[in-house]
């Protein structure tokens, strides 16, 4: 199995992992006052992750992020922001802004803004990692059918 | 009561991300929550039937917000006419899919795939704006590029490869129209936008129109951007066929054209005469190609370009009787052609092959379903008892008063040879004979939706009769005649 990269890239991306994960979260709670959002902060971890992948191999980002949890927590966002928005039926109207809107320009200040950022977050970190993920175990099965046909090749020679 | 007009995409949309949730890998639960599902669907449609058909149109402000900020939402009885054909024909097709997809691998993303396929078709119906509507086209499309290539064989990839290249050209022409729209008027809502329509330029609409019309024309399979239509179409699984052929291309594209011919670019009466050269084209290149196939189900997608030109040619010539027949062809090939896709599906599923020249004898072999495929057939051929023959029947008669006997002498010409080539296979696969020829009749879940869509198909005709067609299908045709976004009051 893929070993990773180089110990210089590893103790790097140790480092730097902790900062982009706070930094995307932080994209995505401040959606509503700053600019960014669900889908912005949620590319943000997806690349957290995808650093993870490359520095250290798809096993080590796999036991940190197991890709199960991934697809759960992508139908989960999407299910979560669509019951956000039929939740607003209760106020009367789809997607109706049901939640007392706080103080403006300040973390609690958009009502259902907030929820439905973290949960565009949510399927948008989730979704883009499982697809790359995916892109990467296709190139994985293609290098090892590449194998076997040269071994039966050279068998036959 | 209004409020039941977001159910139709929002319980679709639920149902794309609950499945594989609930489900994981067990198809049985996939499919029964499939089905569920989507008599869910049928029922709120029913119930918002109802109610437009009896109160008129229903307007929608999403989350409270009016125009200009909202998104409106709007359903009148055209686009609730497609609503319930759309979830009606979804809901027999997901049926017989919950049988058939046992040949597949993962069926839970089949049924995902399949559920964002019908909430983008949902959505387009319910939408009035510009750039909800193209959301919903891209949801519904490439939802339809996945679940092509489902069976992951060669020639589906590369069906699916040239489907998703072709319809992201026509899509980038819609987004240009849209990226035009919004820099001449700074609206996307289409009321507002034919309210600012009045001042501009001609030239700048009919630039707009033409890429509008061009992009759903792809999106249609009418003749001269129809070649994505034959490998999509022929390669899907079967219920997907059925799908895509009997609905998706009348809704994406048809619904689409319907709108911009009817009520948003009524100024424009060219391009009525651009929908006709393209019907015409359509429905002889169509009928021609017919001829050639051995593959019955690359055969079907060509009759369905065909027959999409007769739709396009009732269009281009407008009037009562011309709108009265776009609309029951729709809805009668809808019935047939589906019929007929899950037939060959049916065939598919027992023998292994859609191949016309390996198969013979099926009349001994599978006799009810070679008995539906005659209901099918004789129905997109035009003969008398059957929906589609009024329809044809009235697109002609519209021909002839509008002064077009030319193109009226041509469609009783491709109606002949629509059904020649349907003779040809009735002739050569179904009721030739084959020695040593077992009963091996295809399940009888496969056999009882394909009854109920060949049931509709012979009795669509009844929505003619006076008195039936009053409150229902004279108050689609009445918005295609009648109707236009500018009499929508904004601002309310």
């Amino acid at each position: 199995m893929n070993k990773g990269m180089s110990e210089i890239v590893k103790s790097i991306s140790k480092i730097v992992f902790p900062f982009i994960m706070v930094f995307g979260i932080s994209i995505i709670l401040y959606g509503h006052v700053t600019p960014g959002g669900g889908f912005a902060g949620g590319v943000v971890l997806t690349g957290g992750f995808v650093l993870l992948l490359l520095a250290f191999g798809a096993e080590h980002a796999f036991r940190i992020f197991p890709r199960k949890i991934a697809k759960s927590l992508d139908s989960i966002g999407a299910l979560g922001f669509l019951s956000i928005a039929l939740l607003g039926l209760t106020g009367g109207m789809f997607f109706l802004n049901f939640l007392p809107k706080g103080r403006l320009f300040h973390l609690w200040g958009g009502g259902t803004l907030l929820l439905s950022n973290l949960m565009i977050g949510i399927k948008i970190g989730s979704a883009l990692f499982v697809a790359i993920a995916t892109l990467s175990m296709a190139r994985l099965v293609h290098i090892k059918k590449g194998l076997k046909y040269r071994q039966s090749e050279e068998e036959k020679q | 009561m209004n409020h039941l007009i977001v159910f139709p995409v929002a319980i679709y949309l639920g149902a794309a991300f609950l499945l594989p949730l609930l489900c994981g890998k067990n198809d049985v639960l996939a499919g029964i929550s499939g089905i569920a599902f989507t008599f869910l669907s049928l029922a709120v449609s029913a119930l918002l039937g109802i109610s437009v058909f009896t109160g008129g149109r229903i307007i929608y402000f999403v989350g409270g917000w009016t125009e200009p900020l909202g998104i409106m939402l709007m359903l009148d009885p055209l686009s609730c006419l497609f609503l319930l054909l759309t979830n009606t024909v979804a809901f027999i097709i997901m049926l017989y899919s919950a049988v058939y997809i046992k040949k597949y691998h993962r069926a839970v993303y089949f049924y995902v795939l399949f559920m964002l396929m019908l909430a983008g078709m949902n959505g387009i119906l319910i939408s009035m704006d510009f750039f909800n509507l193209f959301v919903f086209f891209e949801i519904a499309s490439i939802a339809s590029f996945i679940i092509v290539a489902f069976g992951l064989r060669a020639e589906e990839l590369e069906a699916s490869l040239k489907y998703t290249v072709i319809s992201f050209i026509a899509s980038s022409l819609i987004l240009f129209a849209i990226a035009m729209i919004y820099g001449l008027t700074g609206t996307l809502n289409i009321p507002a936008f034919m309210h600012a329509a009045a001042h501009l330029p001609q030239t700048h609409l009919w630039f707009t129109a033409g890429l509008l019309l061009a992009g759903f024309a792809v999106k249609a399979g009418l003749a001269p951007f129809h070649a994505w239509l034959p490998d999509a179409h022929s390669m899907a699984p079967a219920p997907v066929s059925a799908l895509l052929s009997g609905l998706f291309i009348k809704i994406v594209g048809f619904y689409a054209i319907i709108r911009l011919t009817s009520n948003i670019f009524t100024d424009i009466p060219q391009i009525r005469t651009i929908l006709l050269v393209f019907g015409i084209v359509s429905m002889l290149l169509g009928s021609f190609a017919a001829y050639g196939q051995n593959n019955i189900k690359r055969m079907f997608a060509y009759s369905t370009i065909s027959q999409i030109g007769y739709c396009a040619i009732g269009l281009g010539i407008g009037g009562y009787l011309g709108n009265l027949g776009v609309l029951m062809h729709i809805i009668a090939h809808a019935f047939s052609k589906s019929l007929l896709f899950l037939n060959i599906g049916a065939v598919e599923y027992m023998t292994g092959t859609t191949d016309s020249d390996k198969l013979r004898g099926l009349n001994d072999s599978m006799p009810y379903t070679t008995l539906l495929s005659s209901a099918g057939m004789l129905g997109i051929a035009g003969i008398p008892p059957m929906g589609n023959f009024w329809s044809k029947v009235i697109i002609i008669i519209a021909a002839v008063h509008a002064g077009y006997g030319g193109i009226a002498a041509l469609c009783i010409i491709a109606a002949v040879m629509t059904l020649g080539y349907f003779l040809k296979l009735q002739r050569t696969v179904y009721c030739s004979k084959k020695e040593g020829a077992v009963k091996k009749e295809a399940p009888a879940g496969l056999i009882a939706p394909m009854a109920v869509l060949a049931f509709m198909a012979v009795f669509a005709g009844i929505l003619l009769i006076p008195g039936i067609r009053e409150p229902f299908i004279d108050k689609a045709v009445d918005v295609m005649d009648n109707f236009s976004y500018i009499n929508i009051a904004i601002g309310d």
